[in-house]
């Protein structure tokens, strides 16, 4: 019985949208323009997220340790490092490694550290963290805590900018939920009006169904499906253009993106990202229709 | 004479009296008191006419019954459901026990005689080829089986009309309400659709027919109440 009411269902959203298909794609191209500027500012925010996670992949944490340590003392320090449970792995660097790898990044240049008497450079741990933790938060913590270990000298780990780099990131993700927050409203807006010209136009068959006895979700249900039509439609196009527009970036602009962007490939939206847009587009419809149900119920 | 019944008193039990109107008055938001006082109890399988002049309140009875229009005071019982503060959901059910053919038929233009019909199957949820069928036969039963698939624009207003009597009775109602079902015919045409009226009568529909036309009741023999300015006048 519900799969015939669904049937009569389908066919008449299907007439309602042909009978206002003006309206119906007007009111889409709005949507998917709305959506359209939401979904590239989530690809430009989790490109440049990749960026950032690249980045703290390579962050490390550089344990300077006190000049004279016996070989006991160093170990209880490593020791002490490994047993923090954001620590993936230590790797202790003599003096002399040390000063050997400065020689190599110095290239030509190493023969000024031939005319040193005595090796200035300290004993280092270099500390690899775990996963998960490969962010300036927990980098930040992680540091503080080590340098105050006994034997530790000095911490250093990935520079200002990188603080900034982050920083910059969070505002630009605030500014994504508000923006997003912002435009999923317009978009509601728009499919509820579109919804509502199509109650008024279709006010003497409503009137009818009320008449013979049809329940109000029994009107309803076209309304709502062709909203979330709309919605997903919306997000659908958005998504089609935005890889449009994405793939004629890469082909223009990909090299000097990489550039910028130390040899990270820019992506599109993952999978799950893409999904959960077209869920967004799925709520607005479903939002819209709502809020257009609850003004036109019958006055009882 | 009008009775007094309090609310809880009123008798929603199933039983000889189909439609039951107790003191009812209805008073339209312009402060209009279109119906005053009303008592009225129908039987079932009746047939009656409520006739007076225009403006009288017949419309207004009639959209009392089906859950158009609500009670402004009294009660009002339709088979054995206390319709005075029916919720929505039940109001539903109501209705689709009760054919109406309203003055302007309420035919939608942008679908066919057949479909106009049909409507009031789908919403059951009956499958398409029963919903063709019985559609397509309710059409033949008002003499419209080759005019199924014309839009009502193209229809005449004796056409239309018969139309939506095939809409109101395409489900079997126990109730048949009409709303000036002659207004717009001609005496020919009147005189078919009344007798279409006793057909169905005879096969135990109750009928309740709002009519300003004198003649009517005497044609078919049936009794008629009065609307007198919302007031309930001596059966003449
Ligand atoms: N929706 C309405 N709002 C206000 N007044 C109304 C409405 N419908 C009818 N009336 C008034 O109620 C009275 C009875 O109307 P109606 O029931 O249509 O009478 P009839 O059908 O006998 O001609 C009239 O005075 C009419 O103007
Ligand atoms: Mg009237």
């Amino acid at each position: 019985m519900w799969a015939y009411k669904l049937l009569y269902h389908l066919k008449t959203t299907v007439q309602n949208i042909r009978e206002h298909r003006a309206t119906v794609l007007m009111s889409l191209a709005a949507v998917g323009f709305t959506l359209l500027l939401l979904a590239s500012y989530l690809l430009l925010l989790t490109n440049l997220q990749a960026i950032g996670e690249r980045l703290g992949k390579e962050l490390q944490i550089m344990l300077y340790l006190e000049t004279g340590l016996s070989g006991k003392e160093r170990a209880r320090v490593q020791d002490a490092v490994t047993a923090r449970e954001e620590v993936e792995g230590v790797e202790y660097c003599s003096p002399q490694e040390a000063l050997r790898s400065l020689g190599e990044a110095m290239g030509e240049a190493a023969h000024v550290l031939k005319g040193l008497e005595e090796n200035p450079l300290p004993p280092s741990l270099e500390v690899r963290l775990k996963k998960p933790y490969r962010n300036l938060e927990a980098i930040e913590e992680v540091a503080r805590v080590l340098s105050e270990l006994k034997g530790v000298a000095d911490v250093e780990y990935g520079g200002g900018w990188m603080k900034r780099f982050f920083a910059f990131v969070r505002v630009l993700r605030w500014l994504a939920l508000s923006l997003g927050l912002l435009l999923l409203f317009a978009s509601v807006i728009v499919i509820s009006s579109t919804l509502t010209l199509g109650f008024y136009s279709r006010k003497e068959e409503i009137e009818i169904l009320r008449l013979v006895g049809a329940t109000e979700w029994y009107i309803r249900f076209p309304f709502f499906l062709e909203s979330l039509l709309q919605g997903i439609g919306g997000a659908v196009l958005a998504l089609g253009l935005l890889w449009i527009l994405f793939q004629g970036f890469r082909v223009n602009m990909g090299t000097s993106w990489s550039l910028f962007a130390g040899w990270i490939q820019p992506h599109f939206l993952s999978t799950p990202m893409t999904i959960t847009l077209i869920f967004l587009g799925a709520m607005v419809g479903v939002i819209s229709s709502l809020l257009t149900f609850s003004r036109f119920s019958e006055e009882r | 004479m009008p009775h007094e019944i309090s609310n809880m008193a009123v008798s929603t039990e199933v039983n000889s009296k189909i439609i039951q109107l107790f003191n009812v008055t209805k008073t339209y938001s312009g402060g209009v008191a279109a119906l005053e006082d009303v008592s009225v109890q129908v039987e079932r399988g009746e047939f009656l006419f409520i006739s007076g002049s225009s403006g009288a309140g017949k419309t207004t009875l009639l959209k009392i019954i089906l859950g158009v229009e609500r009670v402004t005071q009294g009660q009002l019982v339709v088979n054995g459901r206390n319709v005075t503060r029916i919720p929505r959901r039940e109001l539903t059910q109501l209705r689709k026990e009760t054919g109406f053919v309203f003055q302007d038929f309420k035919l939608l233009e942008n679908r066919s005689a057949l479909e106009n019909v049909a409507l009031a199957l789908q919403i059951r949820g009956l499958p398409p080829g029963e919903v063709r069928q019985r559609a397509y036969h309710a059409l033949r039963a008002v003499g419209l089986a080759d005019k199924r698939d014309q839009n009502p624009l193209c229809l005449s207003g004796g056409e239309q009309q018969r139309v939506a009597i095939a809409r109101a009775l395409v489900n079997n109602p126990l109730i048949l309400l009409a709303d000036e079902p002659t207004g717009n015919l001609d005496a020919g045409l009147s005189r078919e659709i009344m007798d279409q009226f006793l057909e169905i009568h005879e096969r135990g529909t109750t009928l309740l027919v709002a009519t300003h036309n004198e003649s009517l009741p005497a044609y078919c023999g049936k009794s008629r109440i009065v609307l007198d300015q919302g007031r309930l006048a001596k059966d003449g």
